[in-house]
């Protein structure tokens, strides 16, 4: 004992060292600041209602951010057709190659899929419940009809929701969300397309209200806690050490890192930035509303930002993943794909790129992906998230993104 | 110079074996680490293994392989070893850290370390050199150890005092019994 005394003492100390390190990285909880759930609304006077935004904007911003969907509609409404891609490009010959899951795979109202009335006779690759959801019967699956979006732009304060249990709708007259459900790839994808009349309804929240490292929840939970609409997993800040944290208009972090930085201002549009050439509270200063320090950006001016030449191995990896993108002021995308299944193979970054491209963003961006990915709408989770491997089930996580 | 010893061989041959196999775990725990890994794959973790094979096996291997010179001392041995372990401990964290996705500033710790104990080794086996050269029992204390020896001993020890350099002869103890004759033998038939 005494002629290894020196060998059991070094491997003491490393041995300690060791699980002290990896408490630390995985487990103790580090809580930098309670009820950091305050909305710095002051981003917000600065926005000039008519004022054109130069990314993530069409020709001229729309006023009534329904008004550019409902010409649309229109138009696919006299056609008589059923409406079976996104509501703004209802012809949009590049969404040929993702085929809507057939309605045979739907399950019943749990909250995943859509759900369908029984009985009710669709046209094939349609949506029983988007078919349900449209008041005309015109099969218009912008879930809202015409017929109810001119209800909502008139100012009508009611609220539709498809199936209240497993909806694939929601409409105020502040907030309309569509799900809708892809297959690409061998991965099936949760399409959130939202319109909403202010940025302010696009929010974040912490777990438990709570600013900190190792401070996790799941996202259905924060989601609850925070009446959220719809809700995605965020940027994971908690896993970091740098890298901005900007939400709801308040700096949390502002310790830059190499990381795109992707940047929602308080008129609506998105941006990606480099944090090493501006600081957090410049950021918040010029209206920054919110910022997700994970990346990398997708999706830049509607062109891929990721080369398939330079995706590292991780980036090649198919994985579930989320990802946030605009196609126009105040008109977001929140994807969800899942992957690590035998249904889903899941997607690369170069993948989900091409796919946010496709649906027509302007800017998309990757957030944390993996067992973290996560959409809850309406209260039920509607992807299938797997935790520690292949295992199917919520991860706690750090923050979300929701709408509410 | 240290003094050869069959002891210090064993020593050396020990090491070597130990150090060989704890580079075959690592590769192998690199290896079914990243199976479980979702495809994502880390430098630090698949290549942990190199630590212990460059810094250890193989100079070990070459040592022993010369079979001549000096050999490292107990201590520059053992801060070597530590050294090693702790970067490859480091390296494999970092590995876990990496495909986790994550971050942690303690990390920086492992490759200070194990640099501060591998200088630390290289110093102490260069002040065993240093000592050696001034006619310094710079040995750890085989020199006392072999006053200890019985008068007349045939162990393997006298064989392998034989063969050292001339001037180390200064070193042994005075007395020691029997080695003269041999030493002469030496002379003649080097």
């Amino acid at each position: 004992m005494k002629k290894h005394r020196w060998t059991i003492l070094f491997s003491m100390i490393l041995l300690i060292f060791t699980a002290y390190t990896v408490l630390d990285t995985f487990v103790l909880a580090s809580v930098y600041q309670q009820d950091a759930g305050g909305m710095n609304l002051s981003v917000f006077e600065t926005v000039d209602d008519g004022e054109e935004t130069d990314t993530g904007s069409s020709a001229g911003r729309e006023t009534d951010p329904f008004s550019a969907a409902e010409e649309g509609k229109g138009a696919a409404s006299s056609s008589g057709e059923k409406k079976t891609d996104l509501p703004t490009d209802p012809e949009d010959s590049s969404m040929s190659g993702h085929k809507k899951r057939p309605d045979k795979e739907r399950t019943g109202n749990n909250g995943k899929g859509h759900p369908g009335k029984p009985g009710e006779e669709t046209s094939e690759g349609s949506v029983p419940g988007e078919k349900s959801a449209s008041a005309g019967g015109s099969g218009d699956s912008t879930g809202s009809s015409s017929k109810t979006e001119s209800d909502g732009s008139s100012g009508a304060s009611s609220v539709t929701m498809q199936n209240a249990s497993a909806g694939t709708t929601y409409e105020d007259e502040n907030v309309s969300i569509t799900i809708t459900e892809y297959t690409t790839n061998d991965t099936v994808v949760h399409v959130a397309d939202v319109k909403l009349s202010s940025a302010e309804y696009l929010k974040t929240a912490f777990a438990n209200g709570t600013y900190g490292k190792n401070v996790t929840d799941e996202v259905s939970d924060i989601a609850a806690q925070n009446q959220a609409i719809l809700a995605v997993n965020g940027d994971y800040y908690g896993v970091q050490e740098s890298g901005y944290v900007i939400r709801n208009g308040v700096v949390y972090r502002d310790s830059a890192n190499a990381a795109d930085l992707l940047c929602i201002y308080a008129d609506g549009s998105m941006r990606i930035a480099d944090q090493t050439e501006v600081t957090a509270q410049e950021l918040v200063e010029d209206g920054v509303w919110q910022a997700f320090s994970f990346g990398p950006a997708l999706v830049t001016d509607g062109e891929i930002s990721v080369a398939e030449g330079e995706e590292t191995g991780k980036a090649k990896a198919s994985n579930p993943r989320t990802a946030i993108g605009v196609i126009d002021d105040l008109h977001y995308l929140f994807v969800v794909s899942d992957g690590r299944t035998s249904e889903s193979a899941g997607l690369s970054l170069r993948e989900l790129a091409a796919f946010m491209q496709q649906l027509g963003a302007t800017t998309a961006y990757n957030l944390d992906g993996g067992g973290s990915s996560t959409m809850v709408f309406g209260g039920e989770i509607i992807n299938n998230p797997t935790a520690g491997g292949n295992r199917i089930g919520e991860r706690k996580v750090s923050d979300i993104v929701y709408i509410g | 110079m240290t003094l050869f010893t069959s002891d210090n061989r064993k020593n050396l041959q020990n090491n070597l074996f130990s150090q060989l196999c704890f580079c075959i775990f690592c590769a192998l725990f690199g290896a079914v680490y990243e199976c479980f890994s979702h495809e994502v794959y880390s430098g630090f973790m698949i290549y942990a293994f190199a630590v212990p094979l460059v810094l250890a096996v193989l100079p070990l291997a070459w040592i022993l392989w010369r079979d001549r010179g000096s050999l490292p001392v107990l201590q520059a041995r053992r801060l070597w070893n530590y050294g090693v372990i702790t970067l490859t401990v480091g390296s494999l964290f970092m590995g876990v850290l990496e495909i986790y996705g994550t971050t942690n500033r303690l990390a920086a710790a492992y490759p200070a370390a194990g640099a501060l104990l591998l200088g630390a080794a290289i110093a102490v086996q260069a002040c065993a050199k240093q000592g050696g050269k001034n006619g310094k029992d710079a040995d750890g204390g085989e020199a006392d150890r072999r006053a200890l020896l019985p008068a007349g001993s045939c162990c393997a020890m006298r064989q392998d005092i034989i063969k050292e350099e001339p001037d180390r002869r200064a070193l042994l103890p005075a007395g020691f019994d029997g080695l003269e004759e041999d030493f002469a033998a030496a002379d003649t038939n080097p």
